[in-house]
């Protein structure tokens, strides 16, 4: 029978003082690895609900007409009959006043075909003529309510009424919800069919058109559909992916969590100085009993092991308590009204910590790094005294 | 013939020589006192046979090996199973009870604690302190205490027993119950019992003395 790991915890822990030491360190570094992963999981997290809610209001790709307005039966109706692409929905976008009891704002109109918007996009919109179809946020701050009467106003496109409004009214049939505030405070959905006689363009005309395509597994093969399939269309459309227009945005974060994540090591290396004191406090508390436990025949070697594998503990222990500190955090991130952000502000009304098992390791594995590290040079400072000079200063 | 050869030993702390050209020879079970004034380098020299330290020059031999070439690894070893010690602060972990204090060695070598355990507390009974095992070290006395020390530095049978002012702490009568206990000990298993002191009235109940002064053997 060998001395095991649990007779020398025991001896190290015996006495209040150095149990709760320990339960110190365990807790400052557990708490600096879930701040850590807090951060990284709301930044993913951002990123992950702004790509899921533009996809869901745009679809996998989007095509526009380099000069504005395109023939959608001529340039891409054809389109859907490729193996490339599932299905494809063409709209016409036009900026408009919406005016409700007196009080106007600037709104996008999209002017959709109800069948195949929806098997493209995964919004619930239902239209029928003369209906219209609002952003969740715009109804919300003019308070309007279903089944009223709301009034748009375009810029006609006549030359001879040109500086004239067109005005017209439609009834409010529902509100969509696309998951991104910018986009719940400004669409507004027509039939396309409406706009087009609203303003005589020809039957097929269409500034955008969304595409959704075959299931793919990441990003980057969308974007080899989407070279794909920019091969396949006329030189006067140009064709985007779902995320372009907040490209910038997600780059930023990017970039942002890579520093702070930088950054934030810091406070592991705080919570890694505990731990040194931690290994200190104890080497000098217990010295004797690690002398006396040497004279008796336990080699420095066994000392180091046992001191490694408090360490390995210490850092598993804590990355479990992080992770269960991060879930108690993103549960009351997404219920409490306190944590409710500006959406004009953060584009997301509310964010919510989404993390891969790929921040787990990093994140973890950079904890570990430090506690080895800092650790090695703590344990190795105890080789500098000697047996003798160890048991001449604690037992004379 | 010797079973411990120390020959021309040098040792030094810094500037301070402490011990010049030690040589002398023990055989087998031999029961040996130490003696010389506070500094004169008798503990240092005790150490040293004991594998705790290593000396600047000259050589040491316990039972045909030199122990001064041994790797940290085997100088515990020889510690653990050669190597009883016992010290003037009857050192025992205030997180154990007795008989796990003394059951310390064995777990530490990974011998067969049953064997030892049987042995253990023979020992205890035969020395008076069997009513002391589940106790913990600050619920008896200094005398008990030091008993349980010395069942502790003998529990593997080693060959050696090196002790460093054992009575130092004790009164009188305390004092001779513990050398007499140390002889006797010796004599039963041929254990080489060296006890370092720098007391004359313990010195003198030993057949061999090795008198040290300013790290020099003197007589």
């Amino acid at each position: 029978m060998k001395l095991s790991f649990f007779s020398l915890l025991k001896i190290i822990l015996e006495g209040k003082s150095s149990f709760r030491f320990l339960l110190g360190v365990i807790g400052s570094f557990s708490f600096s690895i879930a701040v850590i992963l807090c951060t990284i999981g709301l930044m993913d997290g951002f990123e992950s609900t702004l790509v899921k809610s533009l996809q869901r209001a745009s679809g996998d790709l989007i095509i526009k007409g380099r000069d504005g307005f395109f023939h959608f039966d001529k340039k891409l109706k054809d389109l859907s009959q490729l193996e490339l692409v599932k299905s494809i929905t063409p709209i016409v976008q036009i900026e408009a006043f919406l005016i409700s009891e007196s009080v106007s704002r600037g709104v996008l109109v999209k002017g959709i075909d109800v069948d195949t918007f929806k098997q493209v996009t995964s919004l619930k919109v239902k239209l029928k003529n003369d209906e219209i179809v609002l952003g969740s946020e715009i109804a919300e701050k003019l308070n309007i309510k279903i089944g009223q009467e709301i009034v748009l106003t375009f810029a006609s496109n006549s030359k001879k009424n040109q500086g004239s409004p067109i005005l017209k009214s439609y009834k409010v049939s529902g509100f969509v919800n696309h998951g991104v505030y910018e986009k719940d405070l400004r669409f507004v959905y027509l039939d396309r069919k409406d706009l087009i006689e609203l303003f005589n363009y020809t039957e097929d005309s269409a500034n955008i058109a969304l595409v959704k395509l075959p299931a793919y597994n990441n990003l980057d093969e969308l974007k080899v559909f989407q070279h794909d399939l920019a091969f396949k269309i006329s030189k006067d459309l140009k064709i985007e992916t779902f995320w372009n227009e907040f490209r910038t945005l997600l780059d930023a974060v990017e970039i942002e969590k890579l520093s702070i994540s930088m950054v934030l090591q810091l406070i592991v290396v705080v919570a890694i100085f505990n731990i040194v004191a931690f290994i200190i406090f104890i080497s000098e508390r217990k010295s004797q009993e690690f002398y006396l436990l040497r004279v008796l025949g336990l080699t420095i070697k066994s000392v180091i092991n046992f001191w490694f594998t408090v360490l390995l503990a210490v850092w598993f222990v804590s990355c479990i308590i992080s992770i269960g500190l991060t879930s108690i955090f993103n549960i009351l991130l997404m219920n409490l009204s306190v944590f409710k952000l500006p959406g004009d502000i953060y584009v997301l009304s509310r964010l919510t910590i989404d993390l891969t098992l790929n921040d787990y390791l990093i994140v973890f594995g950079a904890a570990l790094g430090w506690i080895l590290l800092i650790g090695c040079v703590s344990i190795l400072r105890m080789r500098s005294r000697t047996l003798l000079q160890g048991i001449r200063q604690e037992f004379s | 013939m010797s079973f411990i050869k120390v020959e021309n030993i040098f040792k030094s702390f810094g500037t301070a020589q402490v011990l010049n050209g030690i040589s002398f020879e023990i055989g087998q079970g031999e029961q040996v006192a130490l003696q010389g004034m506070s500094g004169s380098g008798k503990s240092t020299l005790l150490y040293i046979l004991g594998g705790l330290d290593t000396a600047d020059s000259g050589e040491i031999e316990v039972d045909n090996k030199k122990i001064e070439n041994l790797s940290d690894e085997k100088l515990a070893t020889f510690r653990n199973q050669s190597v009883g010690f016992v010290f003037q602060f009857h050192f025992l972990l205030p997180s154990m009870n007795c008989i796990d204090n003394m059951l310390l060695p064995a777990k530490i070598g990974g011998c067969k604690t049953k064997e030892v355990k049987k042995r253990i507390l023979d020992l205890a009974k035969r020395l008076g302190v069997d009513h002391c095992l589940e106790k913990y070290p600050f619920e008896i006395s200094g005398g008990e205490q030091q008993r349980i020390n010395i069942i502790r530095a003998i529990s593997l049978k080693p060959k050696i027993l090196l002790c460093d002012e054992p009575t130092g702490n004790l009164d009188s009568k305390n004092s001779q119950k513990v050398v007499d206990l140390l002889k006797e000990i010796s004599a039963e298993h041929n254990t080489t019992l060296i006890v370092v002191t720098h007391g004359a009235a313990v010195a003198s109940q030993f057949t061999r003395k090795i008198t040290i002064e300013d790290g020099r053997i003197i007589g």
